[in-house]
């Protein structure tokens, strides 16, 4: 026990709750006004306050100010891990990233095609600083992943934060759900926070994750780093720029695997067809005698509202999701995808629906597993790893797999149904571009004509890989 | 929890209001939660997925839809359900998937594929009756849990769980919440601080009268950005916020998709707390056993002052309020009371900030406990500041605290 003291701390730095504490500078701002933007005084606890990834900013300016300081907010750990590649060599391209990294102070977006081999940046980024470091993923699927990829590479416990875990390690991995939810209590354990599938980071929740991280250091990953939204700006802000890029056409054929697309067109039966057209002329009467239009950016939001208050309108949003589950659902594609499972009945069959529903049929009728936000993280692993080993052939899911999950085996995609979002669909494809000898891949897409998911399917194929 | 997208709430201008359940709606509300009652009771032994096929449908209005589903979701929370064994499920998918992962490999193009001798082979194989096959397959999701119990409401009681849940789910969405006590206790006040220190909320309070209070509530990032981050933690505050006694509470929201900022206004027990006797609340809080046996002791050793529970709140202008945990009166002159504040052994900080408020000088005299442990000298406030440390070891002296008190009191003579 220290000697008791008559004098007022000194300067001191302390985390609370995803903010950094500072005590101990004079309330009046005498000690300039560098941080005025970023530091405000909290009148609550009587200190001054700054969300918590400004810490190592602050830590400079203390330092280059010549201030004396306790810093009690730092708890993650330098470490000493040794690197064991496991076969994994860096490629030329992984080292220039990893470069280009850290002549940015550690921190900034890597953007490689799915398949290029970003976790192994990851990697190398973590063995580079060697601190506390905490990967964050989207997926439970993902975070498996990551778990069993550090545990081989740096032969240490490795802790899982999510999915009913939460056992923190100077290496963890957790979702961006769980990190959002929990940060506040451990944002102070890491130095290094690698946020795979980035341009997941600026939704309001999910940013949270990155304000109340006092990591220093921090690594984005995307293949696919634009948003529609225009957001990027604040993965600048939480992350840093994108430091290094490469696009999938510069690596296929020598780091990715050679690949085709093909668009299969169907036909509604005649039943399907009068069914389809009887709901869609009662949405569409209903939304132009409402003035709806659906270009605009309210124009979904502003159906619902006026949904919500009507028999007519209930009528009409029942008509919606009839005729949409129709075209996504149509039978002639369930035919077509019988076809392509005994065509490809020695391949490794990822196939994609929009919904889970149209998973548990897929499964059900064509006896595949299905991986869904619904199975368990057990069942999970063991569905993948006989997919991996070739026990079983296909896998169908409806947007769990769509991203990271790296099972090289994979050679062919059938999107049964998706989003119009060019996001999915690249994601999607990239899910069989994992390079292996000899291997060609082909992703089929499967739109029913004449229905609004031709238009669908238009927006989604708008990239270059689909060219 | 009611979450916000099942609350029927109107909006007038920028305020947010959860209409009153009378009338028409109180009629309409009290039909489905007999609906919803009804259709559970009916569906005892039976998926979960077909009560919940039942409560989809409930409802011709969007309105009516969502007050159904809002209902449906409390009394589903509170319901049993039975889950299957999912070894069988797995074990069962497992064996088939192989098995028709086999026969498609083996077969062709012209061969096609047989579902219904890989179904018939799997079924031989484990002695599984094939009729089961499609029930059996899934049984381990939720929606294939049997519903084993139904809570025994009446639909009256559903509303009236329904109506609390409204005000919770509204504050899910609060980045910050304001709230006026009318009249409360030292006591109640340390339970409810208790709860928004283990809660990680930050509050400034403003003095309102002799006993009323107002409260800010939100989390420590606000100072920085309006986030609903806490509006989980802030709904969680509603029981203790009650227990705290009639409050008026008010709330910066942020409703719908497009989270718009709008204001929410909840008055709880007004009425009551204007026909109810002061003393009336504070039997709801709990008074820590180390002061129960300090007040024991202090009863015990005679002296000019009468020790009671401390009842009031001390004003601390431009800062907020201090609650005191003992008041010693001076039973020669009831007018002179020196206020004592027991402080937590874990923080040095809060020591140093007591010591700041003694500083700028204190309208009542207080004596703050402080132990041993947190190293801070009593030196460090000087004699003639409006208030002191008392510095002990383990835990308070009855003696020496009375004669602490007695020369805070004395210095207050001068």
């Amino acid at each position: 026990m220290g000697a008791h003291t008559s004098a007022p701390p000194p300067i001191s730095l302390r985390y609370f709750a995803g903010t950094l504490e500072v005590q101990g500078l004079n309330s009046d701002h005498s000690w300039g006004d560098e941080f005025a933007a970023s530091l405000k005084w909290d009148a609550r606890s009587r200190c001054w306050r700054c969300p918590g990834y400004l810490y190592a900013d602050v830590v400079k300016w203390l330092v280059r100010s010549g201030k004396a300081f306790e810093d009690k907010a730092c708890a993650y750990e330098r470490l000493s891990l040794v690197y064991e590649a496991q076969g994994r060599i860096a490629r030329h391209y992984q080292r220039l990233a990893l470069d280009a990294w850290l002549s940015e102070g550690a921190r900034g977006v890597v953007v490689l095609p799915t398949g290029a081999g970003k976790s192994l940046v990851a990697l190398l980024a973590i063995a580079d600083k060697q601190r506390s470091a905490l990967v964050v993923a989207p997926t439970l699927d993902l975070v498996r992943q990551w778990y069993d990829l550090l545990k081989t590479c740096f032969s240490v416990d490795v802790g899982i934060l999510g999915g009913g875990e939460f056992d923190i390690k100077p290496l963890t991995v957790t979702t961006y759900d769980s990190a959002h939810l929990h940060v506040e209590h451990w944002g102070h354990r890491f130095g290094l926070v690698i946020f795979d599938e980035v341009h997941h980071l600026p939704s309001p929740s999910y940013q949270l994750a990155a304000r109340f991280s006092l990591a220093p250091f921090r690594l984005g990953l995307t293949a696919t780093p634009e948003r529609l939204d225009g957001a990027n700006a604040i993965i600048d802000e939480l992350v840093g720029p994108v430091v290094f890029r490469r696009d999938i056409v510069e690596m296929t054929g020598e780091f990715l695997a050679d690949y085709e697309t093909v668009r299969l067109e169907v036909q509604l039966s005649p039943e399907e067809r009068e069914q389809y057209d009887e709901a869609r002329r009662v949405y569409l009467e209903f939304t132009r005698s409402h003035g709806i239009r659906f270009n605009g950016p309210s124009g979904w939001a502003q159906f619902i509202q006026r949904a919500a208050g009507s028999r007519e309108g209930r009528r009409a949003l029942d008509a919606y999701r009839k005729q949409k589950n129709l075209a996504v659902a149509a039978a002639a594609k369930l035919q077509i995808l019988s076809e392509l499972l005994i065509k490809h009945g020695k391949d490794r069959c990822l196939i994609f629906t929009l919904d889970n529903l149209t998973v548990y049929g897929i499964s059900r009728q064509f006896l595949i597993p299905a991986i869904t936000h619904q199975t368990k993280v057990k069942e999970r692993s063991e569905i993948l790893a006989r997919f991996l080993d070739g026990s079983y052939g296909a896998v169908v899911t409806s947007r769990v797999l769509n991203e990271g999950v790296d099972v090289p085996e994979a050679n062919v995609a059938i999107v049964m149904s998706g989003t119009g979002s060019v996001r999915e669909h690249v994601q999607r494809l990239g899910r069989i571009l994992r390079p292996k000898d000899g291997k060609r891949a082909v992703l089929y897409e499967l739109v029913t004509s004449q229905t609004a998911e031709t238009k669908t399917s238009e927006r989604r194929r708008d990239h270059l890989a689909y060219r | 929890m009611l979450t916000a997208d099942l609350v029927i709430a109107v909006r007038r201008k920028e305020e947010l209001t959860l209409p009153a359940l009378t009338g028409k709606l109180g009629d309409g509300v009290r039909f489905w939660a007999e609906q919803v009652l009804d259709s559970a009771r009916g569906c005892v032994g039976l998926p979960r997925q077909e009560y919940t096929a039942l409560v989809q449908v409930m409802g011709e209005t969007m309105k009516e839809r969502r007050i159904a589903r809002g209902l449906s979701k409390l009394l589903e929370d509170a319901c049993d359900f039975d889950e299957a064994n999912p070894e069988e499920s797995t074990a069962l998918r497992r064996e088939l998937f192989l098995t028709a992962t086999q026969s498609r490999q083996a077969g062709s193009v012209d061969s096609g594929w047989d579902r219904g001798a890989v179904v018939e082979e799997v079924c031989a194989k484990l002695g599984f009756d094939s009729s089961r096959l499609d029930a059996q397959l899934y049984a381990d999701l939720p929606g294939a849990q049997r519903l084993l119990k139904v809570p025994n409401w009446t639909p009256e009681e559903l509303v009236t769980i329904y109506d609390s849940a409204r005000i919770q789910a509204v504050l899910l969405r609060a980045v910050q919440v304001r709230v006026s006590y009318r009249r409360t206790t030292a006591l109640q006040l340390r339970a409810l601080f208790r709860q928004l220190k283990f809660r990680r909320l930050l509050h400034q309070s403003e003095r309102v009268g002799e006993q009323g209070l107002c409260l800010t509530i939100d989390g420590p990032y606000s100072l920085f950005e309006s986030v609903t981050k806490y509006g989980l933690q802030l709904a969680l505050m509603m029981p203790a916020l009650c227990a705290a006694g009639p409050f008026e509470l008010q709330a910066d929201i942020q409703w719908g998709v497009r989270r718009e900022p709008l204001r929410f206004r909840h008055v709880h027990n007004l009425e009551s707390a204007d026909a109810s006797s002061p003393g009336r609340p504070q039997e709801q809080a709990e008074y820590p056993d180390e002061l129960q046996q300090l007040l024991t002791e202090l009863s015990d050793i005679p002296s000019r002052f009468e020790v009671i529970p401390a009842t009031s709140l001390i004003d601390l202008p431009g800062m907020g309020v201090c609650v005191p945990d003992l008041t010693f009166i001076d039973r020669s002159a009831p007018d002179k009371r020196i206020h004592f504040e027991m402080l937590g052994y874990w923080s040095r900080a809060s020591v140093w900030k007591r010591v700041e408020l003694v500083q700028t000088g204190l309208l009542e005299p207080v004596l703050f406990g402080v132990n041993q442990r947190l190293r801070v000298s009593e030196e460090v406030l000087d004699r003639k500041a409006s208030g002191a440390l008392y510095v002990f070891r383990g835990r308070p002296n009855a003696k020496t605290l009375l004669e602490r008190v007695e020369r805070l009191a004395s210095r207050e003579c001068d």
